[in-house]
C-alpha cells in the first residue's frame, strides 16, 4: 500500500449556498488528521458581470459580488479561527472549473471541497455540469457534498458528523489502494470505517466470494494497524454504483470514500464511471481520490 | 412565412409581424433600460415572444403554419448555430500567448490581421483570436481604447464581408441561395472600408502614442514578450468547415424527411461535416488552451436563445415582406428606391437591432419589389442576375453598420467586455456611438455610397 497522505491543506470552493457553513464545519475534526489551513474559494462567474451588451463588463457588479463574498468569508473564518485552523479566502472572476484548478495548483491543496447542483438529466447529457468536469479534471482527492431526490441534502445539516463511518468502496485496484492511504490518513479524524467491495456478476458471486472476502480483511487490517478500527461488507449488483449506495444506506455510512480514475468524457459518456455516478447520484458526500 | 404559399403571404395580417417588432424591440431597449433584468432574464423575454408568434399563427393556419415554423428552424436556424457554435468552438482553440508593443505600426499590423482573418474564421472567432493579445499590448496605454474601438470596426464587422463564413448575415444568405463566392463582390467596399480605417487609425493612435504619457510612470509602450501561437492546428479545422459548406453549394444529392420537413442531403452533409471538425478540435486541442483563452459558451448560448425567438418571429414578417407590394408591408418597399436606400436602411437596421435578421428582411423586401411573391433560391438567382447591385448593397450594409453600436454585432460587446475586464477605459454606450462612430463611419460609409452605389 502506498505510504498514507496527509491533508495540510483544504481548498473549499463555494457558491454561498444555504448549507455552505454547515458543511464547511463538518471539515473541522480533519484538524484531528494533521490539517492545518483551509482556503476558502469563490469564484465570481464571468458571465454575470460580463458580456452584457449595452453593459460591457459590469464592473460595480463585480465589486458588489466580490465585497458580498469577502465578507461571508470573514464570518466563516472566524468559525475557522475557533476551531484553531489557519485560513485564507480567495475571490475571483472568471470560468468556475479552470479558475477552481488554477487556485487549487497555486495553493498546492491536498483536499478539496464543492457542493453539487442537482442537474436535470437534460443538462447534465447536454452540458454536464461543472462538479463532474472539475472530477474529471482535479489531481487532488475531492469531497462532493450532493442532494437528495427531493432536494434535501445530507452531510450537511448542522451538527452532521462526516468522518462518523465512512464506507470505502473499493474494486482492489491501484486507484483503490491510493484511496485506502488516503483514507488511513485520515486517523485522527476517523475512528471506524467500513470496507465494502461489490461483485458485479452476481451469478459469480459464490465462486468469488472467499476470494474477495480475503482481499477485503487485508484491507480491513491495514486499516487497524493505523487505529481506525475496520469491517467489510461484500456485495453484488449488476450496477455497483447502486449497490454500493444500498450498502451505504444499509449500514448508515456518513461519506463514500471511493477512487477516481482519469476518464475522458468521451469514455464517461460511452462507458460511464462507478465513482462518478456515485458522486453523480449520493445524497451523501462523496470523496473521490484521483489515481 | 419565408418560402410558403403565395396566397398565405398575401393574407398574412400586419399583427403577425408584431411579435418579431416586439423582439426586436427588446433586444435594442432592455440592455439598456435594464440591463440587470436583461441579463437574467433574455431567455424568458424571447420565449414569450415566440410562443406569442407561434400560438396564433397555429391556431389559424394549422399545419401550414407548423410546416413553415419548423422549416425555419431545420433550414436556417440550426444550419446557423452549428455553423457560429463550431467555428466560435473552435477558434477558441488557438491560442496567442505573448504581448506584442503597442506601437502603432503593430496595432495597425494586427488589425490588419484580425480583419484578414474575418472572413476565414468569422469575425467572432477572429475577434476571439486577437482581442487577448491587443488588450494585453494596450492596457497600459492611456489612449488603448483607440485599437480596441477600430478593432471593433474592422475584425468584429468589415472584415467578415466577403464570405458566408465572416458574418452571420452572409451565412443565412448562402443558405438562402447566393453563392459561396458570390459574397466576394463585395470585396472592392471591404477592402476600401479596411484601407480607410487602418489610415484613420494609425493617424490617430501615432498621434496619441506620441503625446501619451505613461500611465503608471513606466514606458508609453511596455517591454514585450514574443508571440507564440498554440493549436494552430485547429486552422485546419476551420478550412474543413469552409470546405463542408462549399461542398454543400456544388452537390445535389436528393432530400430526406426530418419530422416531416424535407431537408437536403447535402445540408446533411454540410452540417454533419461542420460537427465532426468540431469534434476533432474538441478532440485534439488540450483543454488548457481554452481555459487560457477564458473560453466560455454563455455568448453562443445568449445568440442560440435570441436567434431561436427572432427565427421563429421573422418567419411570418419575412412573408409579408416577400409579398412585396400587394403585402401589408408594401409601403416599406415604397420607400426604398435603388441599392443606396437599401445600403442605409439595412445598415441602420443591422446597427440597432442585429445585423442577421435585417439581411434576410432586406433581401426579401428586395425579393418581394422585384419578383413579388416568389422566394427561395430561384427568386435570390434571378435577383443576383438581374439586379445584383441590391444584394451587394444589403450584404455590405448589414455587415459594415453592425460596428455601429456595440450591440449590432456579438463580436462587439465580447471585445468591449473584455477589453474593460482588462481595465481598458472604453467608452460607453452613447460614448462609443457620438465619439466614434458617428465621426468615423457615417463620412465613409457616405463615401462608400457614392462611389459604390
Amino acid at each position: 500500500m502506498p505510504d498514507s497522505m496527509k491533508i495540510k491543506k483544504l481548498l473549499f470552493a463555494t457558491r454561498f449556498h444555504d448549507m455552505a457553513l454547515n458543511r464547511l464545519k463538518s471539515l473541522f475534526p480533519l484538524a484531528a488528521a494533521g490539517m492545518e489551513e483551509i482556503v476558502l474559494c469563490h469564484i465570481i462567474r464571468r458571465e454575470d458581470v460580463g458580456f452584457v451588451p449595452f453593459g460591457g463588463y459590469m464592473k460595480e457588479e463585480e465589486l458588489r459580488q466580490r465585497n458580498e463574498a469577502l465578507i461571508r468569508f470573514e464570518d466563516w473564518q472566524a468559525a475557522i479561527s475557533a476551531a484553531g485552523l489557519r485560513s485564507k479566502s480567495v475571490v475571483e472572476v472568471g470560468e468556475a472549473v479552470p479558475s477552481i484548478i488554477s487556485v487549487l495548483h497555486r495553493e498546492e491543496a491536498q483536499l478539496m471541497v464543492i457542493g453539487r447542483k442537482k442537474a436535470g438529466r437534460m443538462e447534465r447529457a447536454l452540458a454536464g455540469s461543472d462538479t463532474m468536469e472539475l472530477l474529471r479534471r482535479t489531481p487532488v482527492a475531492t469531497l462532493v457534498c450532493g442532494y437528495h431526490e427531493d432536494g434535501q441534502t445530507e452531510g450537511q445539516q448542522e451538527g452532521w458528523q462526516l468522518f462518523n463511518l465512512p464506507l470505502l468502496a473499493t474494486d482492489f485496484s491501484n486507484a483503490s489502494e491510493k484511496a485506502l492511504s488516503f483514507l488511513a490518513g485520515l486517523k485522527g479524524a476517523v475512528k471506524k470505517t467500513a470496507v465494502v467491495h461489490i461483485i458485479s456478476d452476481p451469478a459469480r458471486y459464490e465462486e468469488l466470494r472467499e476470494e474477495t472476502a480475503d482481499k477485503l480483511e487485508k484491507y480491513s487490517s491495514v486499516l487497524q494497524q493505523t487505529g481506525i478500527q475496520a469491517d467489510y461488507h461484500l456485495g453484488a449488483g449488476e450496477s455497483p454504483w447502486e449497490a454500493i449506495l444500498e450498502k451505504a444506506e444499509e449500514i448508515n455510512a456518513t461519506m463514500i470514500i471511493a477512487a477516481s480514475t482519469r476518464k475522458d468524457r468521451l469514455h464517461e459518456f460511452f462507458l460511464g464511471s462507478v465513482s462518478h455516478r456515485l458522486a453523480e447520484h449520493s445524497s451523501l458526500p462523496v470523496l473521490l481520490v484521483p489515481d | 412565412m419565408a418560402g410558403g404559399t403565395s396566397a398565405l403571404r398575401e393574407i398574412l395580417p400586419l399583427w403577425s409581424a408584431a411579435p418579431f417588432a416586439g423582439m426586436l424591440l427588446c433586444v435594442a431597449a432592455l440592455p439598456l433600460a435594464a440591463p440587470r433584468f436583461w441579463h437574467n432574464h433574455f431567455a424568458k423575454v424571447a420565449a414569450f415572444w415566440a410562443l406569442l408568434a407561434l400560438i396564433p399563427m397555429l391556431a389559424l393556419f394549422g399545419k401550414a403554419a407548423y410546416y413553415e415554423f419548423m422549416r425555419t428552424i431545420l433550414k436556417s436556424y440550426i444550419p446557423f448555430i452549428i455553423l457560429l457554435g463550431s467555428i466560435y468552438f473552435i477558434s477558441g482553440g488557438i491560442l496567442i500567448t505573448g504581448t506584442p508593443k503597442a506601437t502603432p505600426a503593430i496595432n495597425t499590423a494586427m488589425l490588419l490581421a484580425g480583419t484578414a482573418l474575418a472572413s476565414v474564421m468569422g469575425t467572432i472567432g477572429a475577434a476571439m483570436l486577437i482581442v487577448r493579445p491587443l488588450v494585453r499590448a494596450n492596457k497600459h496605454r492611456k489612449h488603448g481604447a483607440l485599437a480596441m474601438i477600430f478593432f471593433i470596426f474592422l475584425a468584429a464587422n468589415v472584415g467578415g464581408a466577403v464570405t458566408p463564413l465572416g458574418d452571420p448575415p452572409l451565412f443565412l444568405g448562402f443558405l438562402a441561395g447566393v453563392p459561396f463566392f458570390w459574397t466576394l463582390k463585395v470585396l472592392p467596399q471591404m477592402a476600401f472600408a479596411t484601407a480607410a480605417l487602418l489610415l484613420v487609425f494609425f493617424l490617430l493612435d501615432w498621434r496619441n502614442h506620441k503625446n501619451e504619457l505613461p500611465v503608471s510612470g513606466g514606458p508609453v509602450t511596455r517591454d514585450t514578450l514574443p508571440i507564440r501561437i498554440k493549436g494552430a492546428y485547429n486552422l485546419i479545422f476551420i478550412l474543413g468547415i469552409m470546405g463542408a459548406v462549399l461542398l454543400s453549394g456544388s452537390l445535389n444529392i436528393g432530400s430526406v424527411n426530418v419530422i416531416g420537413i424535407p431537408v437536403t442531403g447535402e445540408a446533411l452533409l454540410r452540417d454533419g461535416l461542420i460537427l465532426v471538425m468540431l469534434a476533432l478540435s474538441a478532440f485534439f486541442t488540450p483543454v488548457s488552451i481554452r481555459d487560457e483563452n477564458e473560453f466560455t459558451w454563455y455568448p453562443l448560448k445568449e445568440v442560440a436563445v435570441l436567434f431561436a425567438a427572432i427565427f421563429i418571429t421573422m418567419a411570418p414578417c419575412l412573408d409579408i415582406l416577400s409579398a412585396g407590394p400587394k403585402g401589408h408591408l408594401g409601403f416599406i418597399m415604397a420607400g426604398l428606391n435603388g441599392p443606396r436606400h437599401y445600403f442605409w436602411a439595412v445598415g441602420i437596421l443591422s446597427s440597432l437591432l442585429d445585423n442577421a435578421p435585417a439581411y434576410l428582411a432586406f433581401l426579401h423586401s428586395a425579393l418581394g419589389v422585384f419578383y413579388p411573391g416568389q422566394s427561395g433560391a430561384s427568386a435570390v438567382s434571378m435577383l443576383i442576375r438581374g439586379h445584383p447591385a441590391y444584394l451587394k448593397a444589403i450584404s455590405a450594409g448589414s455587415v459594415f453598420f453592425g460596428a455601429f453600436t456595440y450591440i449590432g454585432n456579438a463580436p462587439n460587446f465580447l471585445v468591449r467586455s473584455i477589453s474593460e475586464e482588462a481595465g481598458i477605459d472604453m467608452p460607453g454606450f452613447f460614448g462609443y456611438l457620438f465619439k466614434y462612430s458617428l465621426p468615423v463611419l457615417v463620412p465613409l460609409y457616405l463615401i462608400i455610397t457614392f462611389v459604390f452605389f
